[in-house]
């Protein structure tokens, strides 16, 4: 099998990662209270999150089951308490930041601001800039689009946000792993969402929030394994943010990929990704009745390209390449959307190939020469 | 040839109802061409694994592998439990492999 939608999981994963997680699975979750091989687990997955974000506090590293968990945290928690007021978006988000802001818009009375990136699929930080409000309460953002894998300027975003004091969310799903950031950098009020199953390599179920300081609400209250004589959530991070038993195979995976991911480096990683999506796109341009949906961007870290068939509809072309060429892909919205609303691609969406740590370039010649015989 | 389960599948696949029907037997070249009869049939038997797609207008798409215990089922129709029971009905009554080796 040819696996080509690392954008949605990443797989294979990694053999260390899946010993980590047999051998959590056959060990006893707990020794007593809430140490033992879960509180390692946790503690290697936050000193490598801190490691790889920059981070200067590893409690600031909160774990979530998801990249959606960790969003809904932060933009719930940082729209908590009144209502109303302004956010600023693009129209390339994902539902995992989309609905939460939909939500908030319905419940709350919050009004958004949808921006429209650029034909690369660029949100400038002077778009940023002009849609700010007296009244501006968030600016949300993913770092990579899942659609178009355009990079954002986050940085600079980060520095318009500072400015106005608006925090910043970033929905770093795409890009953890194979773009870098370093939160402690960033300045202003970062909130820094990922996925531990994606670029980072880990098992699904995993994820984490990296906040600036303890001011979030939290989501969910319950367990934490200590102050437990407290009636309330204790305020202290990162117990402030987690609550309930922790995915312990789950965590122990991410940890045993994540020290791999520090190992081989996210530069070089992402320069892996760049060079496969530039060999795609080389080869993808001589395939009579393909289509891209979008136009590469110059920065390729993204690692993927959503494409249209002449003759079959995206979620056929998608059964084809698999059942017939044993090649996955992904067909659909892929959750965003008003990103192929934008495209011009709504409401079938489009094929995305996605590339990553083990894709290789016989892999991305073999989908060219599949799609070739389909012409 | 009989259908021994269907599942509805969920994934991602947008304003799309698609189904995989399990079949009894692993589906050949002639109850495939038997269940085409009438039909738009589209088949590529120099892929890989020889692919096949058979439509219906405005009622579904059939996709599927010569080989395969599985066929994938989009409806374009409102009325999908209609739809569903025909395309049972047509599948079952196609001439299976099995079927034709008896006779």
């Amino acid at each position: 099998m040819i696996y080509l939608n690392h954008a949605a999981s990443s797989f294979p994963k990694p053999e260390p990662v899946i010993s980590a997680v047999e051998a959590a699975l056959r060990s006893p979750p707990e020794g007593e209270g809430r140490g033992g091989e879960l509180a390692s687990a946790s503690s290697r997955c936050r000193a490598a999150l801190a490691a790889l974000f920059a981070v200067r506090d590893p409690g600031h590293v909160i774990l979530t089951a998801s990249a959606t968990h960790a969003l809904n945290l932060a933009i719930h928690g940082v729209l908590a308490g009144r209502p109303g007021g302004h956010a600023v978006t693009s129209l390339l988000e994902h539902n995992s930041l989309l609905r939460p802001l939909a939500h908030a818009a319905r419940d709350r009375g919050l009004c958004t601001t949808w921006l429209e990136p650029d034909p690369e699929g660029r949100i400038s930080p002077e778009a940023v800039a002009s849609a700010l409000r007296r009244e501006t309460r968030i600016v949300a953002l993913a770092h990579v689009s899942n659609v178009t894998g355009s990079v954002q300027p986050i940085e600079e975003i980060a520095a318009v946000a500072a400015d106005a004091g608006v925090p910043l969310v970033v929905d770093a799903a795409q890009s953890a792993g194979a773009v870098e950031l370093a939160h402690g950098a960033l300045p202003g009020r970062g909130f820094v969402a990922l996925a531990g199953h994606k670029g980072l390599l880990g098992p699904t179920g995993t994820g984490a929030l990296i906040v600036p300081d303890a001011s979030l609400p939290p989501l969910l209250t319950g367990g934490t394994g200590v102050r437990s004589e407290s009636e309330l959530q204790p305020e202290e991070l990162p117990l402030r943010l987690e609550a309930g038993t922790a995915n312990g195979p789950g965590l122990a995976g991410l940890a045993a990929a994540l020290e791999l991911v520090l190992a081989r480096g996210v530069a070089t990683l992402g320069a892996r990704r760049a060079e496969l999506l530039g060999e795609l796109r080389r080869e993808l341009a001589a395939v009579e009745g393909v289509e891209l949906v979008a136009p590469l961007p110059h920065d390729r870290r993204g690692g993927l390209v959503c494409l249209r068939h002449a003759r079959h509809a995206p979620e056929e072309l998608a059964y084809l390449l698999r059942a017939s060429f044993e090649i996955v892909t992904r067909a659909g919205l892929h959750c965003a959307p008003r990103a192929h609303a934008w495209l011009g691609s709504a409401p079938r969406g489009s094929v995305r190939v996605s590339v990553g740590a083990s894709t290789t370039e016989a892999e991305v010649s073999a989908l060219c020469a599949a799609l070739r015989r389909l012409a | 040839m009989r259908v021994t389960s269907r599942r509805k599948l969920e994934d991602c696949f947008d304003r799309v109802a698609a189904y995989e029907l399990e079949l009894d037997e692993e589906l050949a070249e002639r109850p495939m061409r038997s269940l085409a009869r009438g039909d738009a049939l589209d088949f590529h038997p120099d892929f890989p694994r020889p692919y096949f797609r058979i439509e219906r207008r405005r009622a579904w798409l059939l996709q599927g592998v010569l080989g395969n215990r599985t066929i994938r089922v989009t409806l374009m129709g409102e009325d999908h439990e209609q739809q569903l029971a025909e395309l049972r009905s047509l599948i079952e009554q196609s001439e299976g492999e099995r079927q034709w080796q008896r006779s």
